[in-house]
């Protein structure tokens, strides 16, 4: 038994026969494996026959040993009273509810932007139909410095 | 001539009973079979497929043709099992004898149709209950119903690899259960 059969074997003893189950560098290992040795590759389709004979049997157990259940007349009448309750009214899709869940996020996000631009538009223009009651009040102080040791200066003074 | 589900399911949005009643007589008795072998007990299975029904019915109108009703029915029945397998494990504060006892006395002692291994239902069915219930469900759309992984995956909302992960794990512990070991 050579190095790469060793590493199948413990494989299969600790992870079972299933690969997909089996941490991925042994997954890696085994591809190298069965294509580098003849022997490996045997191994490991006579452990794959193995397991397939076996899931054959348990899924055949498990056919043949699970009764079939047949719709009694009872549960038949039951199912057959269904009808007698209302349905859910189908959406259209005129319907307001049904528009607005089916927008797709891209748009409404668009039309916040556009809504947004719209409103900053508005605002900014009131300016120019603004009247300003006292407009004398309203004056630049062109005169005015930011030095604040002038102010302090002013405040001693 | 045989109508197919889609016709008969743009009927049922109508509220066409005979749809109903056609797509029962189609489906009913593989959703009570599948939801059996995923609750283990012949009366939970049962308001579990009249719930399932209920749903279709009531659903009809907004159904869309975009997956096979097969596969709306089994996800449908699938989620409602689990729930309730969590509902009563939780009520039950996971007892083995007292979830034991959810199986139908009536399901184990029914008559076995020629057991391979020479085990009993009974002895089937108790391996099966020791199982988690997405495990039972996985169990019973592979080997009861022979779906496809990728069919199982979208039926349970999980991935291939999950299912298959899920159904590997599954078999080796149904094994172990039943005295088989891996």
């Amino acid at each position: 038994m050579n190095i790469m059969q060793k590493f199948l074997a413990n494989t299969l003893r600790n992870f079972g026969s299933n690969r997909n189950t089996w941490p991925r560098w042994r997954q890696f290992l085994l591809s190298i494996c069965t294509a580098l040795s003849d022997a490996c590759r045997q191994d490991w389709q006579a452990a794959q026959s193995k397991v397939n004979a076996a899931d054959t049997a348990l899924a055949q157990t498990y056919i043949d040993g699970v009764a079939e259940l047949a719709v009694s007349s009872a549960m038949a009448r039951r199912l057959h009273k269904i009808t007698a309750q209302p349905q859910c009214r189908a959406e259209l899709a005129s319907e307001p509810g049904v528009m607005k869940t089916k927008m797709p996020f891209w748009q409404i996000g668009f039309a916040s932007a556009m809504a947004s631009a719209v409103l900053g538009v508005a605002l900014g223009a009131g300016g120019y139909v603004a009247e300003l009651s006292d407009f004398d009040a309203a004056y630049l102080e062109t005169s005015m410095t930011y030095e604040v040791s002038d102010w302090l200066a002013g405040d001693i003074q | 001539m045989l109508i197919d589900d889609s016709e008969l399911m743009r009927r049922l949005a109508g509220g066409d009973q005979q749809a109903f009643a056609s797509l029962l007589s189609r489906h009913s008795k593989l959703v009570l079979n599948v939801l059996y072998r995923i609750v283990l007990s012949r009366d939970d299975a049962e308001d579990l497929c009249q719930e399932v029904f209920e749903r279709l019915w009531r659903h009809a109108p907004q159904w869309r043709d975009e997956a096979k009703l097969t596969t709306w029915l089994y996800r449908v029945a699938n989620n409602l099992a689990i729930n309730f397998r969590q509902r009563v494990q939780q009520r039950y504060v996971l007892n083995e004898d007292l979830l034991m006892a959810e199986c139908d006395a009536a399901s184990l002692d029914a008559e076995v149709s020629a057991p391979l291994l020479g085990m009993g239902e009974d002895t089937l069915l108790r391996a099966l209950a020791s199982l988690p219930a997405n495990y039972r469900a996985v169990l019973a759309f592979r080997f009861y119903r022979d779906l496809a992984v990728k069919d199982i995956a979208e039926i349970m909302g999980i991935s291939a690899k999950a299912v298959e992960s899920q159904l590997g794990r599954a078999k080796a512990q149904l094994k172990q259960n039943l005295g088989g070991g891996e």
